[in-house]
């Protein structure tokens, strides 16, 4: 076993950070503020060819291991919780079914200008009736004679509000379940597509989660990604990866959420001293640490299996349920170790405190995540 | 053009310096390290002349096996290739700068570029020294760099002037922090500079004309005080502390 990080690892992992200490970090508040990541962060991640992720290079990709790739995430997310998930959503849920299920033509026409950021990915999947159970979704799609057409909502989607490039599921007939729905690539600004709303919320405010109705949008035959009916068994794979990359996201904002509170806690005298000499915050910081540590061995052995192409949705979900809940306490903690400042806006940590709470819902819900894990005993 | 830079591989400077007792370096154990700063803006002028006036570049460095994550660095920003001169001893600059020479005596540069110091022993020593030891012109804290078939550059003095220089390669430039803005390494070319070519030398060191003593942090001063506060209450303190001081 080797759990050291190789030469590139550790050469994207410190550029990554140093860009996202240097350009993100500085506009985080300001995109939460202002519920929109700044227009100038975009071509900044194209310049350091975050968008091209894990995509090999001869698909227009950047060619980084799938680790590399988690560690940018991660970074990333330490930054700007936001900026985070753009990049988590965009990579894991819009470039990965292409590259995994296109064809070559579909990769070359779809693929590459999302890999160079002309574009950004995102996964209609989840409806109004349909979240974590798919099978339900009522999207529907006829098939005509050169194109598809499909007619229905859908709801909550990542980096809807950029119309980019997306990957839209719908059911030939709602009454087979999942045996019913197909994917297809769809550009969202085709005729028939409007953008609803993108919705307030509680937290990742610089993320655009968006609502759209589908109403007879065309889309051509050669848009349909992987084989009829094949849509359900893509989204799943989709999602056991997009889940390792929500992971990466939680444990950037624990990390982030760690070391201000270890930062505070020797800063802040009270009763003479340094808080941080106090055992009662000493154990939180130690409990933090552990939790931090514990899902990021759980990440990274998740990205390391999807690297060597042994891809496990049960060790995904521990990931993901380690993770978002190593978020949420440490984002808990941190917050109550810097008191009353921390309840207030004028500090970072009640921004972290609402961008972890999502981290435990979307791309599955830490229920959901059981179930996955709960399956997958019962197969051993 | 053939041009070589210089580099070191040094500990972070937030890191935790510890010196075991009796010790003349600090413990490296958990010491995460990283590219000389001074050498960031000699890599990244030394990839600005290649990509002015094409050629070659070659990045060097004398470390341990880890030194080799800084060449990688420097190649991933656009050296073409890299030598790394295994060596696990610390070195003081006169070795460091006679090893570099012996490697590249025969090359034939014209131009070498540097970081003015490390962050870790400052001595600033080793790019003055080598173009010494090679015979060529040589000019430090260099803030700014031209190229047009002589060099022209901008040296930064005491009481914030500046002085303007012209030389004739063959040269050794050692930088200055602010020469320019170093890039970030794209994360295709971090992928593409393990292809690119590496090699790896050893090269007995002269004796050292220095002994390190001791190393350890200064005797403690006075402890500072953080003023804590409203905006208010904070200038007022600073206010009677330059009073009781004579200082306003």
């Amino acid at each position: 076993m080797d759990f050291g990080l190789n030469e590139e690892q550790k050469l994207v992992q410190a550029t990554v950070r140093q860009m996202a200490q240097e350009q993100v970090r500085p506009k985080a508040a300001a995109t939460d503020k202002n519920h929109a990541i700044p227009p100038e962060t975009l071509p900044q991640l194209a310049e350091l060819g975050l968008w091209g992720s894990y995509i090999p290079e001869e698909d227009g990709g950047s060619g980084l291991d799938y680790l590399s790739y988690i560690l940018s995430v991660e970074a990333l997310s330490a930054a700007c919780a936001s900026t985070g998930v753009l990049l988590a959503a965009h990579a894991s849920l819009g470039c990965d079914p292409i590259h995994r299920s296109g064809t070559k033509e579909q990769k070359a026409k779809w693929l590459a200008p999302l890999c160079k950021g002309e574009k950004i990915g995102c996964f209609l999947l989840t409806e109004p009736g349909a979240g974590s159970d798919v099978a339900s979704l009522k999207t529907r799609y006829l098939e005509q004679d050169d194109h598809y057409e499909l007619t229905g909502s859908k709801q909550f989607i990542t980096n809807g509000g950029y119309l980019g490039t997306g990957v839209v599921f719908a059911t030939s007939d709602p009454s087979l379940g999942h045996k019913g729905i197909s994917a297809f690539i769809l550009d969202l600004k085709s005729p028939g597509v409007t953008l609803l709303k993108n919705e307030e919320k509680m937290g990742i405010r610089g993320s655009f989660t968006s609502a759209f109705a589908l109403d007879q949008v065309k889309i051509p035959k050669d848009q349909l990604l992987g084989a009829p009916h094949q849509g359900f068994a893509i989204a799943m794979e989709t999602l056991d990866g997009g889940r390792i990359s929500i992971s990466a996201q939680a444990l950037g904002i624990a990390q982030e959420a760690l070391d201000l509170a270890l930062n505070y806690s020797t800063e802040r005298q009270q009763f003479g001293k340094p808080i941080g000499q106090f055992q009662a915050i000493r154990f939180k910081l130690a409990d933090m640490a552990a939790a931090l540590e514990s899902a990021r061995l759980m990440t990274y052995k998740a990205a390391w299996l999807k690297n060597q192409h042994q891809e496990s949705a049960q060790v995904s979900a521990m990931a993901k349920l380690l993770a978002s809940k190593a978020a949420q306490f440490c984002t808990d903690e941190a917050l109550q170790i810097h008191g009353g400042y921390g309840y207030s806006a004028e500090y970072p940590l009640e921004r972290l405190y609402r961008d972890a709470k999502i981290t435990e819902i979307y791309e599955g819900t830490s229920e959901i995540q059981r179930i996955v894990i709960a399956k997958g005993l019962e197969k051993g | 053009m053939k041009i070589l830079v210089c580099i070191k591989q040094v500990a972070d400077l937030e890191s935790r310096f510890q010196v075991a007792s009796g010790q003349t370096w600090f413990n490296e154990t958990d010491l995460a390290f990283r590219l000389n700063e001074y050498d960031e803006f000699a890599v990244e002028a030394a990839v600005q002349l290649k990509e002015q006036t094409g050629g070659d570049l070659t990045v060097i460095s004398v470390g341990p096996a880890r030194a080799s994550e800084a060449l990688k660095k420097a190649l991933a920003m656009g050296a073409d290739q890299a030598v790394h001169v295994l060596e696990d001893q610390q070195l003081e600059s006169f070795q460091t700068a006679q090893v570099i020479f012996e490697q590249i005596k025969a090359q034939g540069y014209d131009l070498i570029f540097t970081g003015m110091q490390s962050s870790d022993k400052g001595s600033g020593q080793v790019g003055l020294l080598l173009g010494e030891m090679l015979k060529i012109n040589s000019v430090s804290c260099v803030v700014a760099f031209k190229y047009d078939g002589r060099i022209e550059v901008e040296r930064e003095l005491e009481g914030g002037l500046r002085a303007k220089l012209k030389l004739a390669t063959p040269a050794l430039v050692t930088c200055q922090l602010g020469l320019n803005q170093p890039r970030y390494p794209t994360l295709p070319n971090i992928m593409k500079a393990k292809k690119k070519p590496k090699s790896e030398v050893t090269s007995p060191a002269p004796a050292s004309r220095l002994q390190v003593v001791a190393l350890g942090p200064p005797p403690k001063a006075g402890a500072a005080e953080l003023i804590e506060g409203d905006l208010l209450a904070q200038v007022s303190k600073v206010v009677a502390i330059l009073k009781e001081h004579k200082l306003a």
